[in-house]
């Protein structure tokens, strides 16, 4: 086990390098550079010049890389945003809380609905209940996440203003002092989250109740409870924890389009308004946040395996 | 063809608006045209209810994504834009001269600490009286000196300052602070001599409404508060490069840190009529309460006025049909383009979506603007071809203005007639610049490639007939040359791609082949520098539709069109064009602007004119808005409920 997470350490530092390299590179391929787009029309060959050498621009690739990477090891340090006048840590930390709440409340509350209902399903399969919960799941898969934002919104808040407007959720105590105003972008994400969540358990019920070993456990006298709940489920949610382990980088990666429609300042309205805005320092920031956040999520994954089916050895 | 407060900057000459300019607040006034329903230019609303002072108004001015970043009125180069002058520091600091007030485009002695100025009889001194009553809110007196500390800042710190233009050869002209050869402080004024004689209209409305006074309890160097002597220097002390040097670093700093932006007690020091109460740095909203030592003309009628923050159009749209009356109602916020009315200047209010919810469309102002798409004459593929007047010319009779402001703009639209704005009233436009306004005419634009040598039969149509004669294609363009080019516009607006599909098939018919390609718009920005050995991507470019142009009082184009021009980035250079932009900028004389328009209309621009945007208002009806002005800034002190 030791071996394994020494190793899955180093694979671990050597994607992050990787990613790291190719967001600073990719960021720094916008003709004209990063400093002649914050001048819009302000720009003039001196001003250039001087914003260049304010932001370190004018110095060579590697070194301007070389310093970030510093920063970034030594001190965690994820850069200053000229744009925003704040540091990049700052803004995560400003922006995190909320974004987390919101995605970290949604996965919980996807689970909790989408393992009993793909369970009930693989149970009562092609029945009634299970016809229901498929149309529901492929109508609720098919129907985009902002669209299903966007009528929930309207209805519950513009129709019958059944839950006020906040004009704006900006911080983590706003987010925790509202519960009201989660419930609409927390739904959004659930619905569409339950839908996928729940086919997958079902096919991994499925999978698990053809199995030799439910034959063997039920020609030896287990009941049906005991065979379900103590063999089939702990080997069905197997693949789950994939699928959980990968959608833990969505806690800091934010859910863009609901942040958007239900105007919460998180961490992924805050990427995608510095992509627009080429504040390259933000987007490598959330970009590397994410990608640690993946690696761990993996890892997570991984381990959870091992504990959850003692056949699996992490060696 | 616009979007509202995206970053706009403001250069000696103008202000520059992003996306072919146009932002603009309901105004005030009544409909006076009684064909207001095909001409939104002569049409306002208005509101004459009795005035409920006090009360909290929630505002979405801001557009989505965008806040304040800098306070200190002193701006460098990539903080200074419009938004963060006319929208956030003049609430607090008010210029010495302020320009506009609803669409007028005039001087508003009110809106300032100085009065009307008076000139030497050689028109070399201008003397400006600071009125005895302004003051700072610390107690201090506004006088002289305060004005001489923000040139004296200029003067040191021009390479960082956005302010900061170098002399412009072409035009023989200096800016601020070179153009001036000495000053002259008193407490209740300050005289300036210039190195020449300049366009009086020119030096307020354009150079001085730049300066905003700074109090000397800003004169330090650290936040324990050791004095500077950045205020007490002339421009031509030998220390005054350190002393400012040092000042300018504790400011600058302090200036832009966004989370003490309400709580430094630096920026609590105003002579505006607000002061500023919350900053949320996360978002970028922000709430102002009235300056309670005001000593100005115009005391707010409102409590606090909130800007609220919202990451997309669609949220504000949300908060808007919850109705007026709804917690956390907007007051003031902007229809979306999918969801504003037709404008119908006979009744504003037809077809208003948001008239149950309690909000009345409002029109916004007029921009002293000009709007258009830019043609690089530096372009290795294609400059020959920008460079010649007929296929400019061409260019433009293709493009319909009144067609996408009637289509995709709903109406909300004014044109661009060229060089000089057409609207809102006020500029001085020549006979001849009324008869040569930009207008649709495919049927020219083709008779025009016809007659000058080429062969329409296919598009790209093909140059058969090479050579500089009158009927030839012009110097640099060979036989079997193509009328083609790329133009890039801003993705993500559905409008504009209405325009410019419709723009791409009329080019067509004159056998312009138009490659239009979409970018985002700081991709666009970056793309944008002159052709040159040094910025080699300068050469690439055909054209681009980036943004139009807001001017200053007077809409000179010295920043943007003369040789060598920090904004000309074009390639455009013409010795006649340079001597009679820089007559407008000496001259007091209307001829002066006369003999411009006519000769700008004569040539081949590298700008092609697009039509301007208004903006749609959605205004709570028991709220009375000022509207923005004419050069993008709002004025809160002027927004009251009605009884």
């Amino acid at each position: 086990m030791t071996t394994y997470l020494i190793r899955r350490f180093f694979q671990s530092v050597v994607t992050l390098f990787i990613v790291s390299i190719a967001t600073f590179g990719m960021l720094h391929l916008m003709p004209n550079g990063v400093a002649r787009a914050m001048l819009g029309k302000n720009y003039n060959p001196t001003s250039l010049a001087t914003l260049n050498h304010k932001l370190g621009l004018d110095r060579p690739l590697i070194v301007q890389y070389w310093n970030w990477l510093d920063r970034l090891v030594i001190h965690f340090d994820l850069g200053y945003s000229y744009q925003r006048n704040q540091s990049v840590n700052d803004l995560l930390k400003e922006t995190l809380g909320q974004s987390m709440y919101i995605v970290g409340l949604a996965l919980f509350f996807t689970i909790a609905l989408s393992v009993p209902l793909g369970v009930l399903q693989a149970t009562r399969r092609n029945t009634v209940t299970d016809y229901t919960i498929t149309t529901f799941s492929f109508i609720a898969y098919a129907v985009p996440v902002f669209f299903l934002g966007v009528v929930l919104r309207d209805v519950f808040q513009v129709q019958f203003h059944l839950i006020p407007i906040a004009n704006q959720i900006d911080s983590f105590h706003a987010a925790f002092s509202q519960p009201g105003q989660m419930i609409l972008p927390v739904a959004t994400l659930v619905v569409s989250g339950v839908a996928g969540y729940s086919r997958y358990m079902r096919s991994s019920m499925l999978d698990e109740i053809t199995q030799d070993y439910v034959r063997t456990a039920v020609a030896k006298g287990a009941t049906k409870r005991r065979v379900l709940y103590g063999h089939v489920l702990r080997n069905a949610m197997i693949p789950m924890v994939t699928l959980i382990g990968l959608s833990l980088p969505a806690l800091v990666g934010g859910a863009l389009l609901v942040e958007q429609i239900f105007n919460i300042q998180g961490i992924g309205v805050l990427t995608i308004n510095a992509a627009l805005q080429n504040d390259f320092v933000i987007v490598l920031g959330t970009t590397m946040l994410t990608a640690i956040v993946t690696v761990i999520g993996s890892l997570i994954a991984d381990i959870s395996y091992a504990a959850l089916d003692p056949r699996v050895r992490l060696t | 063809m616009a979007v509202r407060n995206t970053r706009k900057v403001l250069a000696m000459a103008g202000v520059i608006a992003v996306l072919a300019s146009a932002a603009a607040c309901g105004s005030s006034k009544k409909s006076t045209s009684n064909n207001g329903a095909t001409n939104p230019v002569t049409t306002a609303t208005s509101s004459s209810a009795p005035i409920k002072p006090g009360g909290v108004a929630h505002i979405a001015e801001w557009a989505p994504g965008t806040s304040p970043d800098a306070i200190w009125p002193f701006m460098t180069s990539d903080q200074l834009s419009t938004s963060n002058a006319g929208q956030f520091q003049y609430f607090f600091y008010r210029p010495l001269y302020f320009v506009g007030l609803n669409d007028k485009l005039a001087v508003n002695y009110d809106m300032g600490p100085a009065s009307q100025p008076t000139w030497s009889s050689d028109g070399l001194t201008i003397t400006v009286p600071l009125k005895s009553t302004w003051g700072w809110s610390n107690g201090e007196k506004l006088t002289g000196q305060d004005v001489q500390f923000w040139l004296n800042m200029l003067k040191a710190e021009e390479k960082q300052s956005g302010y900061y233009s170098p002399p412009n050869a072409a035009a023989q002209v200096n800016y601020l602070p070179d153009n001036i050869k000495s000053t002259q402080v008193t407490d209740s004024s300050i005289s300036i001599t210039f190195d020449q004689q300049y366009n009086q209209n020119y030096i307020v409305g354009n150079a001085l409404q730049t300066v905003t006074p700074m109090p000397l309890a800003w004169d330090v160097t650290d936040g324990k508060g050791t004095k500077g002597k950045c205020s007490t220097d002339t421009l031509t002390s030998p220390t005054l490069q350190a002393d400012c040097d040092a000042v300018f670093k504790y400011l600058n700093t302090a200036g832009k840190d966004v989370k003490t932006f309400a709580s430094n007690p630096l920026w609590k020091i105003v002579d505006g009529p607000w002061v500023l109460k919350d900053f949320n740095a996360t978002s970028g909203a922000f709430s102002i309460v009235p300056n309670t030592k005001f000593t100005g003309e115009h005391k707010p009628y409102l409590d606090e006025v909130d800007f609220e923050a919202f990451q997309s159009p669609d949220a504000e749209w949300t908060v808007l049909k919850a109705g007026s009356t709804a917690p956390n109602a907007l007051q003031i916020g902007v229809y979306p383009n999918a969801d504003t009315p037709q404008y119908n200047g006979d009744n504003l209010q037809a077809g208003n979506p948001l008239a149950s919810a309690g909000y009345n469309v409002e029109k916004g102002a007029l921009l002293d603007s000009i709007g258009y798409y830019q043609v690089n004459f530096g372009s290795k593929n294609h400059g020959n071809l920008f460079k010649q007047a007929y296929f400019t010319k061409a260019l433009q009779d293709e493009m319909d203005q009144q067609g996408a402001i009637k289509g995709p703009y709903k109406g909300w639209g004014y044109p661009t007639t060229g060089v000089v704005p057409g609207y809102p009233d006020g500029n001085t436009l020549s006979p001849a610049a009324k008869a040569a306004a930009a207008k649709y005419d495919p049927a020219e634009a083709k008779s025009i490639m016809t007659a000058h040598g080429w062969d329409l039969s296919t598009t790209p149509a093909t140059c058969k007939s090479p050579g500089t004669g009158d009927n030839q294609c012009g110097a640099g363009i060979n036989a079997g040359d193509k009328a083609e080019f790329t133009l890039e516009y801003p993705s993500a607006h559905p409008a504009l791609d209405t325009v410019l599909a419709a723009y791409k098939q009329a080019a067509a018919g004159a056998g312009i082949s138009v490659n239009v390609v979409t970018k985002t718009q700081n991709t666009l920005g970056g793309e944008l520098t002159a052709c040159s050995a040094s910025t080699p991507a300068g050469c690439q470019w055909d054209a681009i539709l980036y943004g139009g142009w807001v001017f200053s009082l007077q809409p000179t184009t010295d920043s943007l069109l003369t040789t060598g021009a920090g904004s000309n980035i074009f390639g455009f250079s013409d010795p006649k064009f340079d001597a009679a932009v820089a007559k407008t900028i000496k001259s007091s004389d209307p001829q002066a602007w006369y003999d411009y328009e006519a000769y700008a209309s004569s040539i081949s621009l590298p700008l092609i004119w697009m039509h301007n945007n208004i903006w749609p208002w959605a205004v709570a009806k028991n709220f009375h808005d000022s509207g923005q002005d004419a050069f993008q800034g709002f004025e809160p002190e002027f927004w009251y409920y009605t009884q």
